[in-house]
């Protein structure tokens, strides 16, 4: 069965340069959102993975992560940040998060 | 009478333990023994000059009868070692003096002296005396009656304390039962520049302040029917009329059945009372230094507030900086790699991605510009290039330039302009930012085929300009905001989010001119901005040009 990938960016460029490689080239199917409360509409579809941006519009990434855990513990996220500060990447992982990335996002 | 008095006297010398003990009267015209009890004195000169020299030293302390060379001399060959000395009668009238001298050949021998039988027999002594010499003066209770005054200077036993009323510059008095000063310390008097004899027998409200007399006449009423220790503060008065601050303590004098008069000791209070004035004097000074020290660490407080607060502001516009920074850098990256990574990428893509890296750019470059042209405006040191200039023609300019975007959008543009001109002294360039932005964000947020509309008015000490579109509008909950660095409208097309600096710009350029903006808005209905800038009164000068 084909992996789903839930994308939370508010950024088009970026969310389509992550879809660019999750969906053409890795071969995922994909879900896009531009905000967090959208995505969180749509947990019941079951994604396997989410790639989750921090500062959003209206509720913020580590928020959306809360609520993400509180419907599926072992639902792995993986967040992202343009914000340089390592508290924020500390507070993922304390909530949960799988992996935490800095953009721009190393190959 | 005489007999009288010799039985007595024979009474006082045995009651007294004296050796021997002499009635003598004294007068200018000469000097003799009235009586005498106890031995036989063996030396009559000795005797004589002692007696003499007690009478001229009479009334002087013990020190000075002890040190008297004569009196040594005459005690010695006498074998006396110490003596009493009482006067007995004062006579100014009969113009003689009358004492009764005790002599003891040993230092410490009166022993009975201070009883009440003594002191009785001795008031008998007195009232005979008196009898004899025909003098019917009261008898007063004599406090120097009881007085033993050694001949060698050794006799530490035999200490008079009123030394201490002759070394303290306190003062010390006793009152009759009038008021009148019947005693006085020599020093206490002298620090109210008084001597002894000028206060005796003056009544002590004399030396009282005006101010503080019926106050210090109901104290002594107060003392003499309480009969307790009363104390209280008094300002005393010279015949100058210097002041002169105590603290005094009166006490009455009583025998069982009556009051004899009142005792009092005041301490010169001078110092503490200017010590005092002083005080008072800097009390409204320290309450003023408290007041200013309060003003100054609220206003300490208030800055370190500031610092604190400007802190908070900075540090958040560092993170807000870089994440401005990264956001377009992550893109410009992330595309570059893909390509670069992808040999066989289809053309329509490469070319989508080559695009969104240009315009990624290019918001990097508009982003560093306008951080620091508002670093620049924000630190002050902007100065405005100021000149007259027509607003509206102007605004007219700014239009012409997004013509081509008016066109490519289909939006139908109105203008209102007046028919006058209308100058403005203010920056040309800056006001042109202003103006190009605030119509660029209508252009921006209409969509195709709606309408924008811009009015000029000339309000005469202002010029209005308003900016209407028929856009997407600004939601209310962002409205307050809208003027906050990096603040931005969330769209559903995120293309159109701009560095979320425009409208900081806005307002702080309308700021600098002392203008003023203001945005109305409602979603998917339209914006409106009002700008409102100061005219120039040389509207004259510059028309011509």
């Amino acid at each position: 069965m084909e992996k789903l990938v839930f994308i939370v960016d508010d950024e088009q460029s970026i969310s389509k340069l992550l879809s660019f490689w999750v969906k053409d080239k890795w071969k995922y199917t994909v879900e896009v959102f531009s905000r967090g409360e959208d995505l969180l509409r749509k947990l019941n579809s079951k994604p396997d993975v989410i790639l989750l941006d921090i500062m959003l519009p209206g509720m913020d990434g580590l928020e959306i992560l809360r609520r993400v855990k509180q419907f599926d513990e072992n639902l792995p996220v993986i967040m992202l940040s343009a914000q340089g500060s390592i508290e924020v990447a500390v507070e993922s992982l304390k909530f949960g998060a799988y992996d935490y990335f800095q953009k721009p996002i190393d190959q | 009478m005489l007999d009288l008095i010799s039985n007595t006297l024979n009474l006082v010398a045995k009651l007294s333990n004296s050796s021997s003990s002499y009635l003598f009267k004294a007068a200018k015209t000469g000097f003799e023994i009235l009586s005498y009890a106890g031995n036989d004195p063996s030396n009559y000169e000795s005797l004589n000059s002692l007696l003499l020299n007690l009478h001229k030293l009479s009334g002087s302390d013990r020190i000075t009868y002890a040190a008297d060379p004569i009196i040594k001399e005459a005690a010695s060959s006498l074998a006396i070692k110490s003596f009493q000395i009482s006067h007995v009668l004062n006579s100014s009238e009969k113009q003689f003096d009358i004492y009764l001298v005790l002599l003891s050949s040993r230092s410490e021998n009166y022993l009975n002296s201070s009883s009440e039988v003594f002191s009785k027999v001795i008031k008998t002594l007195n009232y005979q005396v008196r009898e004899w010499a025909n003098i019917s003066e009261l008898i007063e209770d004599d406090a120097e009656t009881n007085i033993i005054y050694p001949i060698n200077s050794s006799g530490e036993n035999f200490v008079d304390q009123r030394i201490f009323f002759n070394i303290s510059e306190d003062l010390f008095f006793i009152l009759d039962r009038e008021g009148k000063i019947s005693k006085v310390n020599k020093k206490g008097a002298e620090a109210l520049n008084q001597s002894v004899g000028k206060l005796m027998g003056k009544h002590f409200l004399d030396i009282i302040e005006d101010s503080n007399k019926i106050k210090v006449q109901e104290l002594l009423k107060e003392v003499l029917l309480s009969k307790k220790e009363i104390s209280f503060e008094v300002i005393l008065t010279d015949d100058l009329g210097e002041k002169f601050f105590y603290l005094m303590t009166i006490k009455t004098i009583c025998t069982p059945d009556k009051i004899c008069g009142l005792a009092g000791a005041g301490k010169n209070i001078n110092q503490i009372k200017n010590l005092e004035s002083i005080i008072n004097d800097l009390k409204p000074k320290l309450i003023e230094s408290e007041r200013l020290l309060s003003i100054e660490r609220r206003r300490a407080h208030q800055q370190k507030s500031l610092l604190v607060e400007l802190n908070k502001l900075k540090n958040e516009f560092i993170s807000n900086i870089s994440h401005e920074l990264r956001t377009p850098l992550a893109s410009i990256i992330g595309f570059s790699e893909t390509i670069e990574s992808d040999d066989n990428l289809p053309e329509d893509m490469r070319k989508d991605f080559n695009r969104i890296i240009l315009s990624e750019g290019k918001r990097l470059a508009k982003l560093i510009n306008d951080v620091l042209e508002l670093s620049r405006i924000e630190s002050g040191t902007v100065a405005l290039n100021r000149s007259n200039f027509d607003l509206a023609k102007l605004i007219k300019e700014i239009i012409e330039c997004f013509k081509t975007d008016l066109v490519e959008k289909s939006i139908y543009l109105t203008t209102e302009f007046p028919d006058e001109e209308i100058f403005l002294f203010a920056d040309r360039e800056k006001i042109c930012q202003v103006f190009s932005g605030v119509i660029g964000n209508a252009i921006k947020f209409t969509d195709k085929n709606g309408r924008i509309t811009v009015i000029v008015n000339n309000l005469m000490k202002e010029a209005e300009v308003i900016i209407s579109d028929t856009g997407a509008g600004i939601p209310e909950k962002d409205l307050p905001f809208i003027f906050e660095k990096f603040y931005r409208v969330q769209r559903k097309d995120s293309e159109n989010s701009g560095t979320g600096l425009g409208l900081v710009f806005v307002k702080q350029i309308v700021d600098l001119h002392k203008g003023y903006v203001e945005i109305q808005s409602e979603v998917n209905k339209g914006t409106s901005v009002v700008i409102k800038l100061l005219t120039s009164l040389k509207i004259n000068l510059n028309s011509g040009s």
